[in-house]
């Protein structure tokens, strides 16, 4: 007779079991729509570069019953060459999310932890947490990571230290003072991987780039992704860079062809010639950003907005109530409760015609009478 | 921190086990903390359960546990039962010649009576029954008191103070009714010993000074649900407590399994514009007194909708409640069609004496299913119990076909709890 109580670990058995969206059809189906906007996953609308679009329109079928490179071999040699390091520095996976579940396995063992922050990006706090490690997460301070607040939580077991930069959801960042004073603090005695998902998307000067500061810091591992700005999320491919002795040792617990060919790809043709592509996916969110900050204004609503084709808004309901009012009028947004911030939501900033769908089913679905 | 602490015996349902088992509850429940009238009760309850069992499935293996809770002891008798054995787990079991003369057959009841809680649970072949017996604590008498000014800005924090627990405890029972503050509040260790153990969640809103501001506590109803009471507010005027201590316990079930929060007693500093509400059940009080109950709702994540069963009798019910609670739901209707329903149905009770409160769950159709469950509300009004409600999980096509059987016995729909069972859960009280 199976008897799951001896077979499961315990901390398996407390994991919340994440549960995604239902396909859009099945969505628009429930809620008696006939369109849907995705605006709860920070993708970009515009889709792929034009050369990544060409890859993925012309997929050879006589290529799907092949492997893929193992590696990313011919990826890894480009981003090498683009960023200027050994292509042996980079460690390609099936979305960020895998290469967030390889450092935690190739560092942490029974009894250590993790140290985050408690309002970003659940993944860190979720893979450490059912992999049986502690996540010890500090409160944001104005919405923005805490580093004196992060150095104080580590202990003699931590092992990795998790920044969001920008951070996911609150779009707040460390500038490069702040980064540097934090890992000259941390001195080598932890991990720490720098998240930069958004990087694309900030035009900041004093935003940190943070594969120039590899050399000076071994301890620090860069994340990248072709899921935001690149528009592949579909094909799920992102990746990590860091010093080649502590890549060398995450590439132990790295599963091999995680990768399909298609994403490998489409991702080495989304980095040629992306300038004017990415001009324009920032030109969409700055237009976007200023139709919400106009909305939220108009409605006397707080927002948060920093970096990043995201912008979070407080509103004066239940978010989770909000997010049924609004797919009934087929717009999607994230509620923030699961972020630990009950009561507001997150929007992707997308076209100008769909962000004022959004702020008209935003106004409709706040208004005191019944809709 | 406690060691867990249990004791567990096999042992088949046999009479000649009955001296053993009540030497066991008796020793145990001392070791486990309850005094020598607790441990009493608890031995001339488990003497009640074993007795009963060994009439009605001879024989049959059982498990039996005695386990400390924070405040508790937890007396389990765990055993596998067919349908057909299952119709001894009705409070009722003992039929139509059910009486104060025929003890024997009374054995469920007569262990309800003695403990302080009784739950019996169904998981496939697998039946639960379990006793809670509380420990004894000094009941405090209310002291006067009188809301005070903030110093400086609040803070909030895991209620995890045994003195600033039990300050908030006599705060609340001085400034609400009654009817807002959880019975356990007038023996605050109790509270304390639940809190520090986790049984019970709470927390705090401090203000520069250190004093107790507020106070909000929550409990797991269901596995993916919890259940909270207040928000409790103690300082003059306009202050952020309210908001601050419901976030604090959003922000703290937030990435767990908990799907939905639901109020138990809500006061009215609850900031409502972040709760839904579902309804209000009319209940009354032990002493009589009406106690109407809103029940307020905040869902944890993103509802995108779920299947459920209904009979066409109740389905207006639901359609009206999902549509002004803007849930997606499909809504299959089902009836029964000349279909063979045989053997006995069986109805679980939960009773909560404090609350003069008992709740029914189907646990199996029937035939008999009306008069079961007729049965059943005679026994608990004459039992003195004012509030019957009883649940049915929507993700049951067979719990849908009793809701006739339902509305026939005297029940009323009042509202859904979504996410409470399988799936949505209709309850219904009896009117």
């Amino acid at each position: 007779m199976l008897d799951l109580e001896r077979l499961v670990p315990a901390h398996v058995r407390r994991f919340e079991v994440y549960t995604p969206s239902k396909p859009d059809p099945e969505l628009m189906r429930l809620f008696r729509v006939d369109h849907l906007h995705r605006l709860n996953n920070n993708e970009n609308p515009l889709g792929p570069p034009p050369e990544a679009a060409r890859i993925v329109s012309g997929f050879p079928p006589r290529l799907a019953p092949i492997y893929p490179s193992g590696d990313a071999y011919a990826l890894r040699r480009l981003l090498g060459e683009r960023f200027g390091k050994n292509p042996d520095q980079f460690l390609v996976g099936n979305g960020s999310c895998e290469v967030i579940a390889s450092v935690i396995k190739a560092f942490c063992a029974e009894g250590d932890n993790i140290v985050t922050a408690d309002k970003t990006f659940a993944v860190y706090e979720w893979v450490a947490e059912f992999s049986g490690f502690k996540a010890r997460l500090t409160p944001l301070t104005d919405y923005a990571f805490d580093p004196g607040a992060m150095l104080a939580a580590r202990d003699s077991r931590t092992k990795i230290i998790f920044v969001c930069n920008p951070n996911n959801p609150t779009g707040t960042w460390w500038d490069s003072a702040t980064l540097c004073r934090f890992l000259d603090a941390v001195n080598g005695r932890q991990i720490v991987v720098l998240d930069e998902a958004y990087f694309e998307y900030v035009d900041q000067p004093e935003f940190p780039d943070g594969m120039t500061l590899l050399e000076r810091y071994p301890n620090l591992v860069v994340f990248r992704t072709f899921s935001k700005m690149y528009a592949l999320a579909g094909l799920r491919i992102g990746y990590l860079c860091g010093s080649p002795d502590v890549v060398d040792i995450i590439r132990r617990t790295h599963v091999v062809y995680s990768v399909n060919s298609l994403a490998q790809q489409a991702a080495a043709a989304a980095l040629a010639d992306d300038e004017a592509f990415v001009r324009r996916t920032r030109d969409m969110v700055s237009t976007a950003k200023e139709m919400i900050r106009t909305l939220c204004a108009k409605l006397d609503l707080e927002m948060q907005c920093g970096e990043g084709n995201f912008a979070m808004i407080r509103v004066p309901v239940s978010d989770t109530l909000l997010y049924r009012k609004l797919m009934a009028q087929g717009i999607m947004i994230r509620t923030m409760t699961g972020f630990r911030f009950p009561g507001w939501i997150r929007v992707s900033m997308v076209q100008e015609d769909v962000m004022k769908e959004f702020c008209d089913a935003l106004a409709k679905a706040l208004r005191p009478e019944r809709n | 921190m406690k060691t867990d602490r249990s004791i567990s015996l096999r042992l088949h349902a046999e009479p000649a086990w009955i001296p053993m088992v009540q030497g066991m509850a008796e020793q145990s429940g001392l070791v486990l903390g309850l005094d020598q009238a607790k441990a009493l009760r608890l031995t001339m309850a488990v003497e009640e359960i074993l007795a009963y069992l060994s009439e009605l499935t001879p024989g049959a293996p059982l498990e039996l546990t005695l386990a400390q809770g924070a405040s508790h002891v937890d007396t389990v008798f765990s055993f596998t039962a067919n349908d057909a054995d299952l119709w001894a787990m009705n409070i009722t079991a003992c039929g139509a010649t059910c009486a104060e003369d025929n003890l024997q057959a009374m054995g469920l009841l007569l262990a309800a009576r003695m403990s302080d809680g009784m739950e019996v649970r169904r998981d496939g072949v697998s039946v639960v029954l379990r006793l809670r017996m509380d420990r004894s604590y000094p009941q405090q008498e209310i002291e006067a008191a009188e809301r005070f000014p903030a110093r400086g800005r609040l803070r909030f924090e895991p209620a995890l103070d045994p003195a600033r627990i039990k300050k908030a405890c006599a705060l609340a029972r001085a400034l609400y009714p009654d009817e807002f503050v959880p019975a356990g509040f007038g023996t605050p260790g109790k509270i304390v010993d639940q809190l520090l153990a986790g049984e019970l969640f709470g927390a705090l809103a401090l203000d520069e000074g250190g004093a107790v501001a507020g106070m909000i506590t929550w409990e797991h109803s269901s596995a993916t649900s919890v259940s909270f009471c207040g928000p409790y507010i103690f300082v003059l005027g306009e202050s952020p407590a309210p908001r601050g201590l419901t976030d604090h316990m959003l922000s703290a079930v937030a990435r767990t399994q908990v799907s939905a929060i639901l109020s138990r007693l809500p006061t009215e500093e609850l900031p409502q514009d972040s709760f839904e509400l579902l309804g209000s059940l009319p209940l009354t009080a032990t002493d009589g007194t009406a106690r109407p109950l809103p029940v307020w709702f905040r869902s944890m994540g993103e509802d995108n909708g779920l299947s459920v069963w209904t009979h066409p009798a109740l389905e207006d019910f639901l359609r009206q409640t999902y549509d002004r609670l803007f849930l997606m739901r499909d809504v299959h209707s089902t009836t029964r069609q000349g279909e063979d329903v045989s053997g006995r149905s069986v109805f679980s009770t939960a009773i909560r004496p404090e609350a003069s409160q008992a709740l029914l769950t189907p646990m199996l159709d029937g035939a008999d299913a009306e008069s079961t469950l007729q049965s059943h509300v005679e026994l608990l009004l004459s039992e003195g119990y004012r509030n019957i409600l009883i649940h049915i999980d929507l993700a049951q096509g067979w719990q849908a076909t009793l809701i006739p059987v339902l509305l026939t016995t005297g029940f009323t729909p009042r509202l859904v709890l979504p996410h409470a069972g399988q799936s949505d859960m209709v309850v219904l009280q009896y009117a």
